[in-house]
C-alpha cells in the first residue's frame, strides 16, 4: 500500500492542516470547554476500540473507524449527530470495507452490552450508513502507519522487546489528529522517535534517522502530540470532569 | 440528483439498476448505477446487510485507482436512500467482440486488446488490488476504442495482514488452478492466469476451456496443459483440495494456435504456468518481446467494433436526437452479471 499513498485520496483530500482540524465539532464549542471536548473526542476513540475489541475485528478494522469517526467531525458536531452512533457506523462500515464484515445487529447488540443507555437500533445503523459515507465524500481506503512500522522495526535493529511497546504508542496514536495531519509513515517515524529517545532513552537511533532523509520536523511533531496526549490521560479525573458527565452537558439532537 | 438527467435504462445488475444519464450542465453521457439501499426479501429487509459489500468495494477501489484502462468513476452520491455511482459510459465489451462472427481479429488487433487488458491489469496490481473475476465482459470499450478493466465488486486488496481469501471468486473458466485446488493464499497470478485464458480466447474466438463444474474445469485444464507434477509446480499437492488426475500430456500451443506468432506462443505459455510464483506479472509481460517484435498493435480507434453496438449507436443516436426518450433502448454493457 506504501507504494501508491501518494496517488490516494488519503493523501490528496485528507492530510489537512491544524486550522481546519480546529474547526471540527463547531456547535459543541457552545457547551463545552476546549479540554472536556478534547476529553469527549479521546473518550469516543475508546469506545470504538472496546467495541472493536469485543467484536473481535482487527485492529487495523477498529483503526480505520476511528479515523472516520474523527474525519466526520470534522464538518459535524455532537449535538446534531448523536456521537455513539456515529462510532457504532463508522465501525460496522469499516468492518466491511477492511473485509472483516460484521453484522448492523451484532454491533449494536455488543455495543448496548457496554453502555446499557444506549438505546438506537440496527436500521438505526443502517441508515446511518449513508450519510457517513456521504460526509465522507466516499474515500474510503486508509493508510496506516503499521505498514511502514514493521519496515522501520526491521531496518533499525529495535530489539524485539521493546516493539510491542512501539505497536502500542502507533495504537495510541489513534486518539490524537495525527492521523488527519501526517502520512502514515511520519507517524510511524513519531512513534519509534517517542519510543527511542524518551521511552527506551536510547540514543543509539540517532545515526539510523539522521539517514531516512525525511523532514525531521515533522517526526517531532507527531512524538510531541503523542507526549501531550500522554500527559493528558495522566491528569487525575474529578467526578464531574468524567466522559460521561461531560457527554450529558451536550444537548444532542434525536437522542435515545 | 438534480446534476443528472436520467435517459433511460441500460440493464439491470445484482445490486441495482444501470441507466443512462446525462450531465446536465455539460451534456456529456454516463452511466448510472444505483445501488439499493438494504436488499429486500419479500418486501422485509435482509436482516443484515446495509449498503451492498460489492458496492463498497467497489467504491473503495475506483476512488483510489484512477488509470486510462480502469473505469472511471466520475462520482459518487446518495439520493433518496440510494447510492449512486456514475461512470463514464462505455459503447461495448470484449465478449461482444469475441462473439461477433463478422469481425476477423487480426494479430495487430489482439495485440492492442492484450497490451491494454495487460495495462489495465498492471494498474490494479501495483495499486495492490486483484481483480479475481477476470472475463471478457468485465473489459468494457469506449467508444474511441479504449479497453477498461471493470466490475470491482470482487476485487480486494491483496498484501494485507490477513491473507486468507475466498477461494470461490473468480468466474470458472478463467479460473486458475491453485484456486480450483482450494488454495487460502494467493495472488495476482490468478489474474494472470485469467488474462492467459482471454488471450487463448481472442485467438479461438472461443472460450478455451469452458469447464462445468470445477472438477471438469481441472479436467479441461490438464488436458490442455497436460498433468502438473512436482517438478512444474511445486507443492501442489498439498493444496486443501488437491486431488491425483490421471497423467496427461499437454497439447503443444503450436497446434492449437496455429497461426499464432511464436512470441505470442512465448507469452502465453508464461501465462498459464502452473506454478503461480513462476507465472509472468502483468509488468512484465508488458515487456515481453510480442509486444515490440513483429506487427505494431492496432491504434484503439481503429479496431473492429461488433455490429451490435454499431446498430445500438446510430438507433440510440436516433432516439437521443429526438428528445423524449424516456425508454431510449441503449444497450450499452455496464457489467450487469
Amino acid at each position: 500500500m506504501a507504494a501508491n499513498f501518494w496517488e490516494s485520496t488519503h493523501c490528496h483530500s485528507w492530510l489537512l492542516d491544524r486550522k481546519k482540524i480546529e474547526e471540527s465539532n463547531a456547535k459543541d464549542k457552545q457547551y463545552l470547554t476546549p479540554i472536556e471536548l478534547k476529553r469527549l473526542k479521546i473518550h469516543f476513540c475508546n469506545v470504538i476500540q472496546n467495541l472493536g475489541y469485543n467484536l473481535k475485528l482487527r485492529q487495523r478494522a477498529i483503526s480505520t473507524a476511528i479515523v472516520y469517526f474523527k474525519r466526520f467531525y470534522l464538518k459535524n458536531s455532537f449535538v446534531d449527530c448523536e456521537p455513539r452512533l456515529i462510532a457504532v457506523t463508522c465501525l460496522y462500515l469499516s468492518s466491511k470495507v477492511e473485509e472483516c464484515i460484521t453484522q448492523a445487529k451484532k454491533c449494536v447488540m455488543k455495543m448496548k452490552e457496554l453502555d446499557n443507555s444506549f438505546n438506537y437500533t440496527m436500521n438505526d445503523i443502517l441508515e446511518c450508513e449513508f450519510y457517513v459515507l456521504e460526509e465522507l465524500d466516499f474515500c474510503l481506503v486508509i493508510y496506516h502507519p503499521y505498514k511502514a512500522l514493521s519496515q522501520y522495526l526491521a531496518s533499525s535493529g529495535i530489539d524485539a522487546a521493546n516493539i510491542d511497546i512501539v505497536w502500542g504508542i502507533v495504537n495510541d496514536s489513534y486518539r490524537t489528529d495525527v492521523s488527519l495531519i501526517y502520512p502514515p509513515f511520519i507517524i510511524a517515524l513519531g512513534c519509534i522517535y517517542l519510543s527511542s529517545f524518551i521511552i527506551l532513552k536510547k540514543k543509539d537511533l540517532k545515526q539510523w534517522f539522521s539517514e531516512l532523509n525525511v523532514d525531521m520536523k515533522d517526526v517531532w511533531e507527531v512524538s510531541k502530540e503523542l507526549i501531550d496526549f500522554y500527559d493528558f490521560e495522566k491528569i487525575a479525573l474529578t467526578p464531574h470532569e468524567v466522559p460521561e458527565v461531560i457527554y450529558s452537558k451536550l444537548p444532542i439532537r434525536n437522542k435515545k | 440528483m438534480d446534476k443528472y438527467s436520467q435517459e433511460g435504462t441500460i440493464g439491470e445488475g445484482t445490486f441495482g439498476v444501470v441507466s443512462l444519464a446525462r450531465v446536465k450542465d455539460t451534456g456529456q453521457l454516463v452511466a448510472l448505477k444505483k445501488i439499493r439501499k438494504v436488499l429486500f426479501n419479500n418486501g422485509k429487509p435482509l436482516p443484515d446487510d446495509g449498503v451492498n459489500f460489492s458496492a463498497i468495494r467497489e467504491i473503495k477501489i475506483l476512488q483510489e485507482l484512477k488509470h486510462e484502462n480502469v473505469i472511471n468513476l466520475y462520482d459518487v452520491f446518495p439520493h433518496k436512500s440510494h447510492v449512486y455511482l456514475v461512470f463514464e459510459l462505455m459503447g461495448w465489451d470484449l465478449q461482444q467482440v469475441i462473439e461477433d462472427k463478422s469481425i476477423i481479429l487480426k494479430e495487430k488487433d489482439i495485440k492492442s486488446y492484450m497490451k491494454m487488458i495487460l495495462q489495465g491489469v498492471d494498474a490494479c496490481h501495483k495499486s495492490w488490488i486483484l481483480h479475481r473475476d477476470l472475463k471478457p465482459n468485465n473489459f468494457l470499450l469506449s467508444s474511441n476504442g479504449v479497453l477498461k478493466v471493470a466490475d470491482f465488486g470482487l476485487a480486494r486488496q491483496f498484501g494485507s495482514p490477513n491473507k486468507m481469501f475466498s477461494p470461490q471468486a473468480v468466474t470458472i473458466w478463467y479460473r486458475a488452478p491453485e484456486l480450483l485446488f482450494g488454495a487460502k493464499s494467493y495472488g495476482p497470478s490468478v489474474d494472470i492466469w485469467s488474462v492467459g485464458c482471454i488471450f487463448a480466447e481472442l485467438m479461438l474466438r472461443t472460450p478455451y476451456l469452458p469447464g462445468e463444474s470445477e472438477i471438469d474445469q481441472l479436467k479441461k485444464i490438464f488436458s490442455a496443459l497436460g498433468t502438473p507434477n512436482d517438478q512444474n509446480w511445486p507443492d501442489v499437492s498439498s493444496l486443501p483440495n488437491y486431488i491425483k488426475f490421471t497423467e496427461h500430456p499437454a497439447t503443444p500451443f503450436k497446434q492449437l494456435f496455429s497461426a499464432a506468432s511464436d512470441d505470442a506462443l512465448d507469452l502465453i505459455s508464461k501465462m498459464l504456468l502452473f506454478n503461480p510464483s513462476s507465472r509472468i506479472s502483468a509488468s512484465d509481460a508488458l515487456k515481453h518481446p510480442y509486444f515490440t517484435n513483429g506487427v505494431k498493435p492496432t491504434n484503439p480507434t481503429d479496431l473492429p467494433v461488433p455490429q451490435k453496438a454499431k446498430k445500438d449507436i446510430e438507433n440510440g443516436a436516433k432516439e437521443l436526437s429526438n428528445n423524449n426518450n424516456t425508454s431510449a433502448n441503449v444497450v450499452i454493457p455496464m457489467n450487469l452479471n
